[in-house]
Parts: C-alpha cells; structure tokens; sequence
C-alpha cells in the first residue's frame, strides 16, 4: 500500500515503532477524553439534577469532589452509595451481565449484519436491497420495548401455547424438578459457553480468510451450532435448553424476571442493521474497483471475489464505523435489559428464580429512582470508560492494519 | 469537480433540486401529516370533543358506557385504551411534544455541528483540538443515558428540555466530529485555494464554498438526531407513564401492553387470554405507527438531501 506521506520512510511505516508512537498519542488523548467526560458527568448531575446538591454540599461520607473522584477513579474507587455500599462493588456485579448480552448480541448482529449486507449488495437488486433496508431500518428505529413486546406476543407465546398443546410441562418448575440442576446453573453456564464458543468462531473466520484457508470461514459456524446441538443431546438437557431459551415458564409473566436470551435476541434485532448499512456502504464503495473487473476477466467466481477480494477491503472501514455506533447500541442495551428486567425476579414475593444478576440497567435505574447519585455517577463514568476502552482497542488493531492511519495521514 | 466560486447561485439551484427529490417530497409530506395530526387535537378539543373533557380529555378521559379497550367505534374512531381513554385523542395530544423534541434535537444538532466543525477544519490548531476533546468525550456520553438520568422522575423537565439537552450532547459530540472530518477532506479541495486567491474572508470561504458541501452530511446527522431523541423522549414518558404526567406515544405504548390484569397466584394457573384481551392494540398501532412515520421522514428527507446534492453519495 502506497503511502500518501512522502516524508515517512516506508521502514518507519512498517516498524512496530511507528505503531508504539501511534499508541502513545491515543492513550494521551484517551486520558483527556476521560478527565473532560467525568466533568461533564459533573455538570449535568450538578446542574440538572438538583437534589444532589445537599449531598455534595454537606460534605458527608459520599464525597463527589471531581479532584477526589479523580483521584478514586485511578484506584478503582467510585465511592460510596448513599446506601454505604462501595459503588464500585455494584458495578462488578451488574457488569458481567451487560457485558455478555452486549458481546453475545454484538457477535451474533456482526454476523448476521455482515452476511446479509455482503450478499445483497453484491447482488444489488432493487427489491431485494430496498427490502433489506426497510427491514434494518424498522428494527434499527424500533422503540425497544415495542420490539421485545412483538418478540414476546408472537415469538415466545405461540410457542408456550405450541408446548401445552402438546402436552409437555409447560411450567420451569416441572421442566426443572427431576433434572438434577437449576436454572440458574444452566443461564449461566450455557450462557457463557455460548459466548465462548462465538468467540472461537469469530476468530476462527478471520483466521481461515488470512491465511486462505476456503472452507473453515464457511463451516466453522455451522459447525459450532451442530456441536452445541450434539452437546445438549449427549447431556439430554434439551428440554431445559429449549426451556430457558424459548418459554422461561408462565412464572415469568407473573413475577417479571426476564430471560437473558430474550434480550440477546432483542439486541442482535436492533444491532444488525447497523452493521449491513455500513457493510452495504463499503461493498458499494469497492464493487466498481479495477481490480474487481479484473478478477472478474480473470474468472475468478463471483463469490471468491466478494470474499476474499472486496470484504478484506471492505473490513477495515467496517470496523470503524461500527466502533463509532457503539455508544447507540449501548443506550439501545440499557432500554432492552430494563425492558426485559433482568434479575428483577429477586425484588419479588420471594419467589424461586433463576439467579442471574441484573446487568447496568437495573443498577442505573434503580439508582435513578432513589436519587442515588455516586452510583448514577459511576454506571456512567463505567460505560465511558467501557466505551473508551472498546474505542482504543479498535483504533489500535485499525494502526496495525492501516499504517496511513498510525502516520495520521488518513483521518 | 468543478469550482464553485459563486457559491449563492450553486445553492439556490441546489435548494430547487433538493425540493424535487422524491424522497425529499415524500418525507416532506409524512411530516406535514403528522403536523396536521398535532394541529387537529385543539382544533377537535374546541368542536367536536367541546365540553367532553372526562370522555374525551387526553390525560384522564374514560367512557363509562364502555369495557376497555375497545376497538375504532363511531364515538370512538381508533377506539380506546385499558385505562378508557380515546386513542385518537392520546395521539393527536402526544404528537406534539414528539415533534418538538425531535425538530429541536434536530436543529441544534444542525447548528452545533456546522457550526463547530467547520470552525475547527478551518482554524486548526488550539481550535481544533478543543473541539475534537470535548467531541470526544462526549462521545463517550451517550445523549439518551443522559436524558434517562435527568428526566426520569421529574414531571419539571419537559420534552422542549430533553430536544435542547440532546441536540447539545449529539451535537457537539458524534456530529461535531463527522462535520469537522468531512470539512477537513472539503477544505483540501482546490476551490478552497481559489477562493482564498481570489481574496474572499474566512466567513464568506466556511460560508459560501465550505457549507454547501457539508449540509448533506449534516443532514444524516440530524436525522440521527431526530431518531435519537423520540426514542429517548419516548421512553421517558414510557417510564413516567404510571403517574399519568407524561402523556405521550411512550406511556401511550405502556398503555397498551404493560396495564396488567390482576394475577391469579400459582405459576400453572394463569390464563394467557386474560392477558391478552387487555392489550390496546389499537393504541399500540397508533403509537407504534407514528413513531415509525415520524422516523421515515426524516430519513428521507435527509437521504434525499444527500442524493440530490451528491448524485453517486453512497449510503
């Protein structure tokens, strides 16, 4: 790749020094971000939220000083609730449960999103292409709480209907009782392996396209999904699986604890759209490039240069560009968790419920509705810092990729 | 591309081109609809609806001749929610705020990002980096966490409020950012320099050659905006929806599907009908459609923008 710049050597361009330079001004700009984000968190809590002000004015034990917050931050210390416990400690609980609804969902919309944007544009059918936009579009504007009702009313209740029909137990408690675990044992850790098996896939795809390896991009997915599959039949747990995945039991209704998996699914629906535009936008931008005409006269099939040719191309740019949609889907997370109400099982009648811990959203709102300030403060000052992370992460592997981007000669 | 030096003649000529989208029109006429649907609530509230306030009053109306929800009757033409109030009325009350906090959202993000971005493409240097800091770390805020967290709760902060806070966080976060890449890529062109050789000022060169081509871009990010901020709004009437302060197309949705019947105790005895006869599908059509409508015209109006004034713009 031609470098724009003519004063940079190609040997600084191609160095690890370059990219070590690149880093460094990041995290320096990273660390500015940081400070100004935190005191603007400041000044909308403190101007806009005026019940705060006794608090902070009183100079009790929840002391939000922005030197002394400051000062906490670089030790992992955001305070105290009003309720006298560490903050901090909240977080770490609701974290885990935001993070893997975000990179499950995240993993399965890039997917999804990447795959549907790559064939119907390739395609470029009008009817096709306006269809896949109207359907991103309506997902992508969807008010989520609409979106997980439709999800509810006509995806999990047909088939709790579908289930009694059928004669099979149709209550958790049934489906559970002679099966030797809980349901919490099983979200948990179905839940996770799941995860981790999404993470060797997408590492996998990436790996088979750089090295030109065909066929492991094209059946490492499917592979994982029949492995899973025969996983759980070896177990014999599928009733619980499909349990926890599709019906969690009319109990749910009742006490309103939510399924993680119906969130997974909600997000996947609002996130994947984003995704296909960009994927959409970047194919566009490639398709009419010489060398596709020329792998074209060359014979190359259709599908090898969409693949290996123009996607490669394409991937940089994508990657940015859905980094850059991050902070969006996050909000869209937060309404969807709340929606769903994860965990919100252990508020009710002291009913059995599956233990899954509510994620960011339940603190955030619980925290909103006891005007608890340090903890509001810190579930905000937790994404910044998550999304601040995520953003460093991509600009680094975008460097390392794109040495036009380390020189800073392309914005 | 060709100079564009007389910079006024271009946009006039751009504005008609603009105005002759099909896309531009079509929005154009979804949003003048949905005008007329918030004009039409006062309007009927004098005539028609004169002297009803308790059947057909937005906030507290309840027919008593009826069993709620019902679907669109003569009376009642899209019917009423489980709380016994007319949807029509609901809707055409809450398309207002709606609007209001979406074009305002829309407008200063507009402004800000034009404004800003520009601004810093062209000065550079100590302006640039305050403006690309503090878009940075506002970035790092995401707009409807931060109405979430002001407006939830407090019936004092109003939709004019949350359109104002929002158009300023987007603005001069994510859209200040896009506006200043896109001027920074403008401002190497070579009818800059003309310009500049021909003597023009800072104000007429970021006035006349540099916004022309920015407007589309700002124009996405308006609609990003908009979208942005009747979600946000909405959901803050969705969550205030209980205490009937809020009326609007969120509490309208939370109308719909959240009024619950009373529960039977025991996980095997519920009745899953008893649940869904209480579901105000009209008043969740309603809502639902509006939001979407209000959502599609401003997407095309600003994909239609763009398509106008850059012919081969891709998505």
């Amino acid at each position: 790749m031609a470098l724009s710049s003519p004063q940079v050597s190609e040997k600084e361009a191609g160095s690890g020094l370059g990219l070590l330079a690149f880093l460094l001004r990041r995290v320096v700009a990273s660390f500015v971000s940081l400070v100004v984000f935190v005191a603007g968190v400041f000044v909308l809590i403190d101007l806009l939220i005026p019940y705060d002000n006794a608090a902070i004015n009183a100079g009790d034990s929840v002391s939000l000083g922005f030197v002394d917050y400051m000062a906490g931050l670089a030790r992992g210390d955001l305070g105290l609730s009003y309720g006298g416990a560490p903050v901090a400690g909240l977080i770490a609980e609701a974290l885990p449960t935001t993070l893997f609804i975000f990179a499950t969902g995240g993993i399965l919309a890039y997917l999804l999103g990447s795959w549907l944007g790559r064939i119907v544009e390739w395609r470029s059918g009008r009817i096709q292409g306006g269809m896949a936009t109207a359907v991103g579009l309506v997902f992508y504007a969807m008010f989520p709480p609409l979106l997980i009702f439709l999800l509810v009313h006509f995806g999990r209740d047909p088939l709790l209907s579908a289930r009694s029909a059928l004669g099979l137990p149709s209550d958790s408690l049934v489906v559970f009782r002679d099966a030797g675990f809980d349901e919490a044992s099983l979200v948990s850790f179905g839940g996770w392996a799941l995860l981790v098996t999404l993470l060797v896939v997408l590492i996998a795809r990436a790996l088979g396209r750089r090295m030109g390896w065909r066929l492991l991009p094209a059946l490492v997915l499917p592979a994982a999904l029949v492995g899973m599959a025969l996983a759980v039949a070896y177990l014999g747990i599928g009733r619980q699986v499909l349990d926890v995945f599709f019906f969690r039991s009319s109990r749910e209704v009742e006490i309103g604890a939510g399924s993680p998996v119906l969130a997974v699914v909600a997000f996947l629906l609002v996130a994947f759209g984003e995704v296909m535009f960009v994927w959409r936008a970047g194919i566009a931008d490639e398709r009419s490039e010489d060398y596709v005409l020329t792998a074209r006269a060359k014979a190359v099939p259709e599908y090898l240069i969409r693949d290996r040719h123009v996607a490669r191309n394409v991937a940089l740019p994508v990657l940015a560009r859905s980094f850059a949609a991050l902070p969006f889907l996050l909000t869209g997370l937060i309404i969807i968790e709340y929606q769903v109400q994860i965990g919100s099982c252990a508020l009710s009648q002291g009913a059995e419920c599956v233990h899954w811990s509510g994620g960011l959203s339940t603190t955030l709102f619980s925290a909103v509705r006891n005007a608890d300030t340090p903890v509001i403060v810190g579930v905000l000052v937790t994404m910044g810092v998550l999304l601040l992370v995520l953003r460093l992460v991509a600009e680094t592997a975008q460097a390392a990729l794109d040495p036009r981007i380390r020189l800073g000669t392309r914005d | 591309m060709i100079a564009l030096i007389s910079g006024r003649t271009q946009s006039r000529g751009t504005g008609h081109q603009v105005l002759r989208h099909l896309k531009v029109r079509l929005g154009l006429a979804i949003f003048a609809l949905m005008l007329i649907g918030a004009a039409a609530h006062p309007l009927l509230q004098a005539t028609i609806w004169n002297g009803q306030e308790s059947i057909y009053g937005p906030e507290t109306g309840h027919d008593r001749d009826l069993e709620h929800p019902t679907g669109p009757s003569l009376a009642h033409p899209l019917g009423t929610d489980a709380l016994g109030r007319d949807v029509l009325s609901t809707l055409t009350f809450s398309l207002a705020p709606a609007l209001q906090a979406t074009v305002l959202a829309a407008l200063l993000v507009g402004l800000l990002s034009i404004t800003v971005g520009s601004l810093a493409a062209y000065f550079r240097g100590w302006v640039d980096l305050a403006v690309t800091s503090i878009g940075d770390a506002f970035t790092l805020l995401p707009p409807t966490i931060a109405l979430l967290v002001v407006g939830v709760g407090k019936p004092a902060f109003g939709m004019i409020d949350a359109g104002l806070l929002f158009g300023l966080l987007y603005g001069l976060g994510p859209a200040a950012l896009v506006i200043r890449s896109r001027a920074l890529s403008v401002i190497e062109k070579p009818f800059i320099d003309a310009a500049r050789i021909a003597g023009a000022g800072s104000g007429r060169i970021i006035g006349t050659q540099m916004l022309p081509h920015l407007l589309p871009y700002a124009g996405i990010q308006m609609m990003g905006a908009a979208i942005g901020a009747l979600t946000s709004v909405a959901f803050i009437q969705y969550l205030g929806a209980t205490d009937q302060s809020r009326v609007g197309l969120g509490s309208m949705i939370y109308t719909a599907i959240d009024i619950q019947p009373v529960l039977p105790t025991g996980y095997g005895s519920f009745n899953m009908g008893d649940f869904h006869a209480r579901i105000g599908w009209t008043s969740l059509l309603a809502a639902g459609l509006a939001m979407t409508l209000i959502a599609a015209a401003f997407y095309l109006i600003a994909v239609g923008s763009r398509d106008a004034v850059i012919p081969n713009a891709r998505r």
